[in-house]
C-alpha cells in the first residue's frame, strides 16, 4: 500500500511538472532558511562540549542590585572570588579566572590590536583550550597566541621564544601556540597571558571585590560532588564580601553559578556576556525560517485545492473501490511529503550555494559539523512539513462524496475553499511586501549614514593610522608634498563609536558631572574637517617640541551640546572657563564649535571636547588638493614606507571609511536574498493559481470570444480577481510595513523618512510582478482559438 | 437481495422540494440483470447510487442482503462497497496515473489482500478479459472500449454480488458496446452476478431479464421476470 502511494504521488508530480516546480522551489527555499536556522540551534548547543568536564565545569554569575532595585545579571565576578573558593572550600577541584580586554602589542616594531585573556593557570585545564605546541603560559610575563595571532605577529616562522611587548606589561615571552579555537566556543581572543603578567595597576582589582565586572570566574567541582553545595556556599560569599563594601550606586550582589552545559543558548542576556549565543537570537531565526515556509507551504494548500477538480474523481473512484478516508489522506499526504523531502534535496543544494555569504558564516553556520543526527532532524523537520503542508489539502480532497464527483455529465464543478485560496494569497504578498518595505528603509538609511552630511568634511581627507610612527614626523614630511593642503591628527575617527567618554565638572569638587565625549586632536584639525568656530578661538599654536600633555593640553575645544550640557545659555559665555576633567585635570575652554555629527547617527549630537593630547593620536587627516590625490598618493606611500618599512600603508580616504563604517552590504545581501526568496514564492505561486484558475475558465474564454470579446477585455476579466488581491495585500502591507520600518529606524537619532520613495517603489515592484505574472497566463488564455475549446468533449 | 420500500429522493429547492425520485418500491433478487430505463432527468443515475449506496434516500427503506442500508455505520457501508459491490461507468473512471494493472488492483489493495493473492487474482482478470499485453499501459493509451473492459475487470476484480453499470457503453461505438454488453451477460450467467444497468438503449436493455422504467421520478412499469431463477 504504502508504495503504491509513493509511486502514484511519483507519477502525479512529473504529469504536473508546473506544479512540481512551484512547489519544490518554494518549499526549498523555505526548508533551506530552516536549515539554516536548525544548524544554528545545532551549533549554540555545541558551545559547551569541547570543554574536558563541562558536567561538573561551571561559571559563577553575580546578580547585582541596582540603586532602582532591579536585579542585573553579570557574567563576570569579582576577582578575588576564586581565592575565597578555592582556599576555603573543599569541594572545589580547581578555579579560573579570566580577564578579557584587547590592547596594542609591539612586535618587531609592528603596532597590532589584539584582545587577549589574562588567565590563571588552571585556565588550560579548566577550559581545555588545546595547544598545538609549546608551554602554556603561566609564568609571569608569558602568553600562548592563536595560531592566526602567531601569524599576524610573526608570519610563517615558529612564533614559540619569541617576544611581543606591551607598553604597561613589558617583554612577553611567547611559550606556545593553542590549536586552533572552536569558532564555537564562548570566548573569543588572539592571545591569553598569564594572570602574572598584568601590572600591579591592574593587579589591585584582584582583591577588589567591588569591580563585580573585572573578570570572568570559572570552577571545577571535585568529581561526584553535587552542585548544591556551591550553590549554597556562594550567596554566604556575598553576604560575607558586600557586607563592609560601600558603593556608589548599586544596593550589593549575590552570586549563582552557571554550568558551562547551560551556557548556550543563553536564556537571558547577561551584562559583559561572552559570545554564547541567545535562545531570542535563535528564536528570531527559527521564526523567519518557518514564516518563508509556510508562505511556501501556502502554495502547495492553494495549488492543490485549484487542481482539486482533477483529483476529485480519483478520490470518488477510489472510494467506490472500498477507500475509506484516511487512507485518501495518507495517499495525499504521502504526495507532499514526497515532495518536501525532493525540495529537502534542493534545500542542501541551495545552503551550498549560500554557504560562502559572508553573513551566513559569521553569523548562522559557521564551525558547525553536520552530523547524522543532524541529517536526521533535517528529514524529520521536512517530513513534518510535508505532513502539515499536505493535511489541509487532504482533508478538503479526500471529502469528496463519489456520487458528486462520477456522474457521467461533464462540465462539473468542484471548487472548495476559494476563500481560503485568496486569503492565502493576500497573505503571501503581504508578508512578502512588508518585509522588502522594511527591507528598504534598512538599505536607504544605511546608505543615508554612509554618504550623508556629518557636517564635516570627508571629501578629500586621506586618513594615515600612525601605526606608532612619531606624528609630527610623519606630519612634517607629509606637508611637503605637493598636493597636501594641510595635515592634521586625532585620536578618533568621526563617525564611529565616538571615542573615550570621560567625566567633566565646573568645579573640582561638587557640582554635576558630566559625562563628555573626548578626542585628542591639533590646531589644524578645526581647519582640516571644516568645522565652524562659533565663539573664541582655536587651539593654540603648538610648537613642535611641545610633546607634553602639560601645558599644551590645558585648552579645549567644546561642541554646542557640551556648552548647553554646562548650563551655558551662550557660546560667547563659556570662553574662557575651566573644566575639570576626571577629577583630576583643570582645562579653559578656548572655543566653541558649531555641533556636527561626531558619533554613528544611532545618537543625537552628544557633548564633545577637542583637546590637544598628543599622545593619544591614533590617525593622521591629510587634505589633499581635488586632482592632485593622482600624484601625491605615490608620494606619501613612498614617506610612509621609508618611516615605517614594517607596517603596509593602511590609508582611507575618509568617504570610504565612514561608507564602509555604515553599509553593511553583508547583511543587506542576506536580506534581500530572504525578501527575494519569499517575493519569488509569492510570484510562483500566483503563477500556478492563475494558470490553473484560466484553465477551468478556458471553455468561457471561448463563448464570449465567439460572442465578440476582445482580447483586452478578456484579458481584464481573467485578471481582475487577481489583481483585487494584490491591490488587497498592497493595503494590508503598507501600514504595517511601515510600523516594521519604523521600529528599525527609531534606533537612529537621523533617520530616513518611510515616504512616497520606499512604499511607492514596493507597491509598484509588487504590482510590477504580480501584473506581469498574471499578464503572461490571461494573455495566453485570451489568445486561444475558441475553435478548441468549445469543441464538444 | 435489494429491497427498496417506499424510497424517494428530493433536494430542496427555494422553499419547497423537487422531487428526483417518488416512492419507488422494488425488489432485485441474487442472479438477476435488470436495466433501469428513462429519459434524461428521470432520476435513473439517482436511483442507480441509491442502490450502490453512494446516495442516501429521502425517505423510506433500503435493505441490502436483508440489512438496513440507513443504519450502517460509513465503515460498515465501505465493507460492503470492498466486498459485495462494484461499479462501472460511462466515461470509464480509471485512474490517469495508473498502469492497467495497477487499476485492476485497486479495489484489492482497499480490501487488504496480500501481496500475492493480488498478483494472482489481476493475472487470472487480465487473461480473461485478454489484456495481458497492455498491463502496463496507461488509460490514456488505450481506445474506449478497452478501457471500459479495465472498467470492468476492476469492478469485478474484488469478485462482488452485484455490479452497477451507469451506462457502461454509452461512449462506445455499436461493436464495443456488443463487446461489452456479451461479457456482462456472461458475467451474469456464468459467474451469477448480479447487474444492475442504467441504459438508453432499447437493445441493451433487452441482455437483461427486467427492465424499469422510470419516469419523472416514478416507477412506470413492473416487467415480470421472464427468467426467474431458482
Amino acid at each position: 500500500m504504502f508504495r503504491n502511494y509513493v509511486v502514484i504521488a511519483f507519477r502525479n508530480l512529473w504529469k504536473h511538472k508546473l506544479f512540481s516546480v512551484i512547489n519544490v522551489v518554494g518549499l526549498s527555499s523555505g526548508i533551506m532558511v530552516c536549515l539554516l536556522a536548525l544548524i544554528d540551534i545545532k551549533g549554540a548547543f555545541d558551545y559547551g562540549k569541547f570543554h574536558p568536564n563541562p558536567e561538573r565545569t561551571y561559571r559563577i554569575l553575580t546578580d547585582v542590585t541596582s540603586g532602582e532595585n532591579q536585579v542585573v545579571a553579570y557574567a563576570s565576578t569579582p576577582m578575588p572570588l576564586a581565592g575565597v573558593l578555592k582556599r576555603d572550600y573543599g569541594f572545589v577541584e580547581q578555579t579560573a579566572r579570566v580577564i578579557r580586554t584587547y590592547a596594542e602589542f609591539t612586535v618587531d616594531r609592528k603596532m597590532l590590536q589584539e584582545s587577549y585573556c589574562a588567565v590563571d593557570p588552571a585556565f588550560f585545564t579548566v577550559l581545555g583550550y588545546k595547544l598545538a605546541s609549546g608551554q602554556p603560559a603561566m609564568e609571569p610575563h608569558t602568553a600562548v597566541l592563536t595560531p592566526q595571532t602567531a601569524e599576524k605577529f610573526f608570519g610563517r616562522s615558529n612564533p614559540i621564544g619569541k617576544t611581543i611587548h606591551h607598553k604597561e606589561f613589558g617583554t612577553i615571552t611567547v611559550t606556545g601556540v593553542f590549536k586552533p579555537l572552536p569558532i564555537r566556543s564562548h570566548l573569543r581572543f588572539g592571545l591569553a597571558l598569564s594572570m602574572a603578567t598584568l601590572s600591579a595597576e591592574n593587579r589591585k582589582q584582584h582583591t577588589d571585590w567591588k569591580h563585580y565586572a573585572a573578570g570572568y570566574t570559572y570552577v571545577a567541582l571535585k568529581k561526584g560532588t553535587s552542585v548544591e553545595l556551591l550553590e549554597k556556599a556562594l550567596p554566604a560569599i556575598a553576604a560575607r564580601a558586600t557586607k563592609d563594601l560601600r558603593f556608589t550606586s548599586e544596593k550589593g550582589y549575590t552570586f549563582r553559578a552557571q554550568p558551562l552545559t547551560t551556557l548556550s543558548p543563553s536564556r537571558n542576556d547577561l551584562q559583559m556576556g561572552t559570545w554564547e549565543v541567545s535562545w531570542g537570537k535563535l528564536a528570531t531565526e527559527m521564526a523567519v525560517g518557518l514564516v518563508t515556509l509556510l508562505l511556501a507551504v501556502f502554495n502547495y494548500v492553494n495549488l492543490t485545492l485549484a487542481r482539486s477538480l482533477s483529483r476529485a474523481r480519483e478520490v470518488g473512484i477510489r472510494k467506490v473501490s472500498g477507500a475509506v478516508r484516511w487512507q485518501l489522506m495518507a495517499q495525499f499526504m504521502a504526495e507532499s511529503v514526497v515532495l518536501s523531502v525532493l525540495a529537502l534535496g534542493v534545500a542542501y543544494l541551495l545552503l551550498l550555494l549560500i554557504e560562502p555569504m559572508p553573513f551566513v558564516q559569521q553569523w548562522l553556520i559557521g564551525g558547525v559539523q553536520l552530523n547524522g543526527t543532524m541529517w536526521a532532524v533535517f528529514v524529520g523537520f521536512s517530513i513534518t512539513a510535508g505532513l502539515l503542508a499536505g493535511f489541509v489539502p487532504a482533508r478538503v480532497l479526500s471529502g469528496f462524496r463519489p456520487a458528486q464527483v462520477l456522474r457521467s455529465q461533464t462540465g462539473l464543478k468542484v471548487f472548495k475553499g476559494i476563500t481560503l485560496r485568496k486569503s492565502l494569497i493576500v497573505a503571501q504578498f503581504s508578508i512578502a511586501l512588508i518585509a522588502m518595505i522594511a527591507l528598504l528603509s534598512m538599505a536607504r538609511q544605511q546608505n543615508y549614514m554612509a554618504t550623508a552630511d556629518y557636517g564635516f568634511r570627508s571629501e578629500g581627507i586621506l586618513n594615515i593610522p600612525l601605526h606608532g610612527v612619531p606624528y609630527q614626523r610623519l606630519a612634517n614630511e607629509l606637508n611637503r608634498v605637493s598636493g597636501v593642503e594641510r595635515v592634521s591628527a586625532t585620536s578618533e575617527l568621526f563617525g564611529g563609536h565616538g571615542g573615550d567618554l570621560i567625566r567633566a565638572r565646573r568645579q573640582r569638587s561638587g557640582g554635576d558631572s558630566v559625562l563628555i565625549f573626548s578626542s585628542a586632536v591639533d590646531q589644524y584639525f578645526v581647519a582640516n574637517m571644516d568645522l565652524t568656530l562659533l565663539a573664541g578661538e582655536n587651539l593654540p599654536e603648538m610648537t613642535a617640541n611641545a610633546t607634553g600633555d602639560g601645558a599644551s593640553g590645558r585648552f579645549i575645544l567644546v561642541n554646542e551640546e557640551a556648552a548647553k550640557a554646562f548650563r551655558f545659555s551662550n557660546p560667547r559665555e563659556v570662553v574662557g572657563q575651566s573644566l575639570w576633567l576626571n577629577d583630576s585635570t583643570e582645562v579653559q575652554i578656548a572655543g566653541v564649535l558649531k555641533d556636527f555629527r561626531f558619533t554613528t547617527f544611532n545618537w543625537a549630537i552628544k557633548p564633545l571636547i577637542l583637546r590637544y593630547q598628543p599622545k593619544e593620536f591614533r590617525y593622521l587627516n591629510v587634505k589633499i588638493a581635488a586632482g592632485a590625490e593622482a600624484s601625491a598618493l605615490p608620494a606619501i606611500q613612498r614617506i610612509w614606507k621609508r618611516l615605517n618599512p614594517y607596517e603596509p600603508f593602511a590609508a582611507q580616504w575618509y568617504a570610504d571609511f565612514l561608507y564602509e563604517r555604515h553599509s553593511h552590504e553583508d547583511d543587506i545581501d542576506f536580506m534581500s536574498l530572504l525578501t527575494g526568496l519569499a517575493f519569488s514564492i509569492a510570484c510562483l505561486g500566483l503563477l500556478g493559481m492563475v494558470t490553473y484558475t484560466t484553465e477551468t475558465r478556458i471553455k468561457e474564454v471561448g463563448i464570449r470570444k465567439v460572442m465578440g470579446a476582445e482580447v483586452r477585455q478578456i484579458i481584464w476579466l481573467l485578471s481582475w480577481d487577481f489583481v483585487k488581491l494584490l491591490l488587497l495585500a498592497g493595503a494590508i502591507a503598507i501600514p504595517l510595513g511601515y510600523l516594521a520600518g519604523m521600529a528599525f529606524l527609531i534606533n537612529f537619532a537621523y533617520h530616513v523618512s518611510i515616504g512616497f520613495e520606499t512604499l511607492g517603489g514596493c507597491i509598484g515592484l509588487l504590482l510590477g510582478l504580480g501584473g506581469l505574472t498574471i499578464g503572461i497566463r490571461t494573455y495566453r488564455a485570451a489568445l486561444s482559438n475558441p475553435a478548441d475549446s468549445l469543441r464538444s468533449e | 437481495m435489494i429491497s427498496l420500500q417506499n424510497v424517494s429522493k428530493y433536494y430542496p429547492a427555494g422553499f419547497g422540494k423537487t422531487y428526483v425520485l417518488r416512492n419507488i418500491t422494488l425488489d432485485i433478487n441474487e442472479g438477476e440483470f435488470v436495466s433501469i430505463m428513462g429519459p434524461s432527468g428521470s432520476g435513473k443515475s439517482t436511483l442507480l447510487h441509491i442502490l450502490g449506496m453512494l446516495e442516501e434516500p429521502s425517505e423510506g427503506e433500503y435493505l441490502f442482503f436483508d440489512q438496513p442500508v440507513q443504519k450502517l455505520s460509513e465503515k460498515r457501508r465501505t465493507e460492503l462497497h470492498r466486498n459485495y459491490i462494484g461499479f462501472v461507468f460511462q466515461a470509464y473512471h480509471l485512474i490517469d496515473e495508473l498502469t492497467v494493472y495497477e487499476n485492476i488492483e485497486t479495489p484489492l489493495l482497499y480490501k487488504g489482500m496480500s501481496s500475492s493473492e493480488r498478483k494472482s487474482r489481476v493475472a487470472e482478470l487480465l487473461d480473461r478479459f485478454n489484456m495481458v499485453a497492455k498491463k502496463d499501459l496507461f488509460p490514456s493509451q488505450l481506445s474506449g472500449g478497452q478501457q471500459q473492459l479495465v472498467g470492468i475487470a476492476r469492478a469485478v476484480a474484488s469478485q462482488p454480488k452485484v455490479i452497477f453499470a451507469d451506462e457502461p457503453t454509452g461512449n462506445l461505438h455499436s461493436d464495443h458496446a456488443k463487446e461489452i454488453m456479451d461479457l456482462f451477460k456472461k458475467l451474469n450467467k456464468e459467474d451469477g452476478v448480479t447487474i444492475v444497468q442504467v441504459t438508453h438503449s432499447e437493445a441493451n436493455a433487452e441482455y437483461g431479464n427486467r427492465i424499469l422504467r422510470l419516469k419523472d421520478g416514478w416507477l412506470e412499469s413492473f416487467q415480470v421476470p421472464s427468467l426467474e431463477r431458482e
